[in-house]
């Protein structure tokens, strides 16, 4: 009863929690979207550190809270990403694209991981981070370099952005809510 | 025993299953037209209303049952940059809508050299397009004859290779958008075994 109850309610005035993982490569500027997107309004530098384990936030946008997770992307960490699959609604995968030596790292992960089938329903948005930086590959070439376009069966989008100055978090992140709260 | 049922019932009632893309140039409407898809045809996912969509940068995607086959809609982000990963998708592809903005005059040119090199693909060489004349409810938009010559339709009708067709529609007011999609699928399943080299 008293579950029954509770779901009357949630389903009244309670907003269920959406579940995000943000992943990518070590250095990636997973940690810095992850504080960018909590301070939306904050200028200020943010400055961290790599990521031995995880960050997890919660976030309100739009009357939906958001749990975002930021997994550590050094190699020897990576295989624990699964650990997080299971409930997730959609994957924030972030690249730096002036890295152009280890896109192909970036690709076998990111394909790997569209592979699992706990990520089956997940929506991909792809980060074209560091814009700022000399050299930096615009989305198409990212896009070609992931194999995005060889994604068939899932919705995804690519934004480039600068996320130490906060660019095209927004854009990329409106994208995400749209897309899973369908309104 | 049983295994020979279900493989009975499998060629007989096996849904066939049909890829279509939704190509055309940037900001003429292609999102809105799968979303009207989604609408019309009941997808797993509700849709969106219009005014929430915002520029593609990737593929956004629906999959409904129609005419007994399994459509799955390719919606592709249309900026100059993005059209060159169009052909990724054409392999897979039997039926293209290309959608034009009907009312964007000086576009109407690009589009079509667009949509040309859409139909002059070999990938799709078997495949048949549906040509939207989209935004019909904005003022000073080209009808359909008018599009139909730009786009040399008539031609390629009578030169009878292709099956393609050019319709108006509005997916503002929803108008036209279920028919004539409803049109390309019956087309592409009855061309499907001969446009699907690759599966």
């Amino acid at each position: 009863m008293g579950i029954l109850f509770s779901r009357v309610f949630q389903a009244l005035f309670g907003s269920k929690e959406v579940r995000i993982l943000i992943l990518g490569l070590d250095n990636a500027g997973k940690t810095t979207i992850l504080y960018k997107l909590q301070n939306e309004t904050d200028d200020e530098e943010i400055m961290t550190i790599p990521t031995i384990g995880f960050n997890v936030e919660t976030l309100q946008y739009k009357n939906i809270k958001f749990q975002v997770w930021d997994l550590g992307g050094q190699t020897s960490i990576r295989p624990y990403w699964r650990c997080y699959y299971p409930n997730t609604d959609a994957i924030i995968f972030v690249v730096d694209s002036a890295d152009k030596e280890r896109l192909a790292v970036a690709r076998q992960e990111l394909q790997a991981m569209l592979e699992e089938e706990e990520l089956k329903d997940a929506i991909l948005l792809v980060l074209a981070n560091k814009q700022d930086q000399r050299g930096a590959l615009g989305a198409k070439d990212v896009s070609e370099a992931l194999g995005l376009p060889d994604v068939r069966n899932r919705q995804w989008s690519i934004q480039e952005t600068c996320a130490t100055k906060g660019k095209g978090l927004s854009e990329g992140f409106d994208w995400l809510v749209t897309c899973i709260k369908g309104e | 025993m049983f295994s020979l049922l279900e493989a009975l019932k499998e060629t007989c009632f096996k849904q066939p299953e049909l890829n279509i893309c939704i190509v055309g140039v940037d900001g003429s409407g292609k999102t809105s037209v799968l979303e009207r898809a989604k609408g019309a045809f009941g997808s797993r996912l509700p849709p969106l209303p219009l005014s929430k969509i915002t520029p593609t940068t990737g593929m956004n995607l629906a999959q409904v049952e129609l005419a007994r086959a399994k459509v799955t809609f390719w919606d592709l982000g249309g900026g100059a940059s993005a059209r060159s990963l169009w052909a990724r998708y054409y392999a897979e592809t039997h039926g293209v809508v290309f959608v034009v903005d009907a009312a964007d005059a000086d576009r109407l040119r690009e589009a079509r050299d667009a949509f040309r090199g859409a139909l002059d693909h070999p990938d799709l060489a078997d495949a048949p397009f549906l040509v939207l004349a989209n935004k019909q409810d904005a003022v000073g938009a080209c009808g359909a004859d008018e599009l139909a010559t730009l786009f040399e339709v008539r031609e390629l009708q009578r030169a009878g290779r292709r099956s393609v067709d050019l319709r108006a529609c509005s997916c503002a007011d929803a108008a036209n958008v279920e028919e004539s999609l409803l049109w390309l699928v019956h087309e592409a399943k009855a061309l499907a075994p001969r446009a699907a080299p690759n599966e």
